[in-house]
C-alpha cells in the first residue's frame, strides 16, 4: 500500500483535525497565559497593600507615641518642676512684705533655697529620663549597664547583663534606638511580666550584632499578641526595621519571654 | 528497540499500578480515580498484547483507551480542581457535553469502531490539556499537589494526540516506516510513566516528612 491508495478526503481530515488541535491547544496556552499573569499581579497588589497597611499602622503608632511621650513630659514639668517653681515665686513675694523679722526672712529663704534645688533635681531627673547623658558620653554599654542598674536599684528585678561586643561612639545614632529597645522590653517585663530576673546578652556574628533577651514573667499568648500588638510593641518593631534588623519574639503563657534581635 | 522501549514503559506503568495501589485505602478520592485509570491502562494494554498474539485487530481498543482515559480523568480532576466556582461546573459540562458529541458520532456511523475516531481523538484530548492548564492555574500560588501528573498528563496528550491523529495516514505507510511513529509514542508513554513514578515518591516522601513532624 502507498500513502497515496489512502482517499483524499481522509488526509484533509486529517489535516483539518491537526490544525484545529494546534490552534486549539494554541489557545489553551494564551488564555492560561493571560489568566495567571492576571492572577500574578492580584496577588501582588495584594502584598503591596498589606504593606501599605502595616506602614500606616507604624506611622499612626509613631504618632501615638509621639503624644503619648509630649503628654507625659508636660506631666512631669507640671508635677515636678512649675508646682515647686510656683511656691518659689510666692515666697520670694513674701520677701517684699515689709516688716519681716530676722527669723521669717531667714524661713523664707531656706525653702526658696530648699525648692529651687528639688525644682533642679527634679528636671536633671526628666532630662536624664528624655536622653540619659551617659550613653551620650560613653556609649551603649555603659548606657545599657545604668539602665540595668536602674531597674536593679528598684529590688523588684535582677537584670544580668553580659556584653560579648563593643560598640562604636560614631553609631551613636543607632544604638539609641537598641538603647529604647532595651528599656521599652525592661518596662514591659517589669510592668506586664511581673518579672523577677531578666537576663540580656549582647552578641556580635559575623559583623552583625545580636541581642539576646529573656524573662521569667507571666509570658502571654503569642496567637492572641499577633493581633493586639500594643503601642510599644510597634514601636519597638519600627525601632527594629529602622536599624535594618529582625525580631523574633517568643512567649507562651507562664513561659516568660524571649526576644531575639539583631542590628 | 521498539519492544525494548515499549515493554519498559509497560514495566513502568505495572510498577506504578502497584505502587499507586498500596496506599489506595488510605488516600483521598482524586488519587483513587489516578490508580483506577492506571490500571485501565494496564488492563488495555494487557488486552491490546493478547490481541496482538492472536493476530486479530485491536484497533478498536483505542475507542475504550481514548474515552475510558477520559471519563477517569475528568473525574480525577473534578476531585483536584476547586470544589465550588467556575471550573468545576466547566469540568462537568464539558464532560457531558464530549460524552453526547460522542454518542451520537457512534450511533450514526458504525463503522468509526474500527479504525481511529479523530474527532474522539481530538475533543478528548483537548477538554483534558484545558482541564489539565486549570490545575496548573490553581497550583499558582498552593501547595503543589499532583504537580509531576499534571505536567505528565499535559506533555503526553499534547505528544501523543498528534500521533494518532495521524494513526490512520500511518496503515497506508511502508512497512519500513510506520514503526517510527510508534517509537516515538512509546517513548513518550515512557516519560509519562516516569513522571507518574516521581510523583508518587515525592507524595510519598513528603508524607512521611508530614508524619515526623
Amino acid at each position: 500500500m502507498k500513502p497515496n491508495t489512502l482517499a483524499e478526503n481522509e488526509i484533509i481530515e486529517i489535516i483539518i483535525y491537526s490544525c484545529v488541535t494546534f490552534i486549539l491547544m494554541g489557545i489553551v496556552l494564551v488564555l492560561f497565559f493571560y489568566f495567571s499573569r492576571k492572577k500574578i499581579i492580584q496577588k501582588e497588589l495584594e502584598k503591596k497593600d498589606l504593606e501599605i497597611q502595616y506602614q500606616k499602622e507604624l506611622l499612626t503608632a509613631v504618632i501615638l507615641t509621639q503624644e503619648e511621650e509630649r503628654k507625659r513630659i508636660a506631666q512631669d514639668l507640671h508635677d515636678d518642676i512649675s508646682s515647686k517653681l510656683n511656691i518659689v515665686s510666692l515666697n520670694s513675694h513674701l520677701l517684699n512684705t515689709p516688716k519681716l523679722s530676722e527669723l521669717q526672712v531667714k524661713e523664707i529663704t531656706t525653702t526658696i533655697i530648699d525648692l529651687t534645688g528639688k525644682a533642679l533635681d527634679n528636671s536633671r531627673k526628666i532630662a536624664h529620663n528624655l536622653l540619659p547623658p551617659v550613653l551620650e558620653k560613653f556609649g551603649l554599654q555603659a548606657g545599657i549597664e545604668e539602665l540595668c542598674e536602674e531597674f536593679s536599684s528598684s529590688k523588684a528585678v535582677k537584670v544580668n547583663f553580659t556584653c560579648n561586643t563593643s560598640f562604636d561612639l560614631a553609631e551613636n545614632d543607632r544604638h539609641l534606638h537598641v538603647f529604647r529597645i532595651l528599656q521599652e522590653l525592661m518596662n514591659n517585663s517589669l510592668r506586664h511580666g511581673k518579672a523577677t530576673e531578666i537576663n540580656l546578652v549582647l552578641d556580635e556574628k559575623n559583623g552583625k550584632k545580636h541581642g539576646f533577651y529573656t524573662d521569667n514573667g507571666v509570658g502571654f499568648d503569642q496567637k492572641i499578641f499577633e493581633n493586639q500588638k500594643g503601642l510599644g510593641m510597634k514601636n519597638i518593631e519600627s525601632r527594629v526595621t529602622f536599624l535594618n534588623g529582625n525580631l523574633k519574639l517568643q512567649s507562651g503563657i507562664n513561659e516568660g519571654v524571649k526576644v531575639n534581635f539583631n542590628f | 528497540m521498539i519492544t525494548i522501549l515499549a515493554y519498559t514503559g509497560y514495566f513502568v506503568l505495572l510498577l506504578n499500578l502497584i505502587l499507586f495501589s498500596t496506599q489506595f485505602f488510605k488516600e483521598t478520592k482524586a488519587y483513587k480515580i489516578f490508580t483506577i485509570y492506571l490500571a485501565l491502562s494496564c488492563i488495555i494494554q494487557v488486552w491490546a498484547e493478547i490481541l496482538i498474539l492472536q493476530k486479530s485487530s485491536n484497533l478498536f481498543l483505542s475507542h475504550f483507551y481514548f474515552i475510558g482515559q477520559f471519563i477517569l480523568l475528568s473525574g480525577f480532576y473534578k476531585q483536584i480542581l476547586k470544589q465550588d466556582g467556575m471550573q468545576n461546573k466547566i469540568v462537568t459540562a464539558c464532560f457531558v457535553v464530549v460524552l453526547l458529541i460522542l454518542g451520537v458520532q457512534f450511533a450514526s456511523d458504525n463503522t468509526l469502531f474500527f479504525r481511529f475516531n479523530l474527532l474522539e481523538i481530538v475533543i478528548t484530548s483537548i477538554v483534558l490539556v484545558v482541564l489539565a492548564s486549570f490545575h496548573f492555574y490553581n497550583l499558582l500560588n498552593e501547595k503543589k499537589e499532583f504537580y509531576y501528573v499534571n505536567i505528565g498528563i499535559l506533555v503526553y496528550l499534547l505528544g501523543s494526540t498528534i500521533l494518532f491523529l495521524v494513526g490512520n495516514l500511518m496503515t497506508s505507510l511502508s512497512a519500513e516506516f510506520n514503526k517510527i511513529p510508534w517509537v516515538l509514542n512509546s517513548f513518550m508513554y515512557l516519560l509519562y510513566q516516569i513522571i507518574i513514578l516521581i510523583d508518587w515518591k515525592r507524595r510519598f516522601s513528603y508524607n512521611e516528612i508530614k508524619s515526623e513532624l
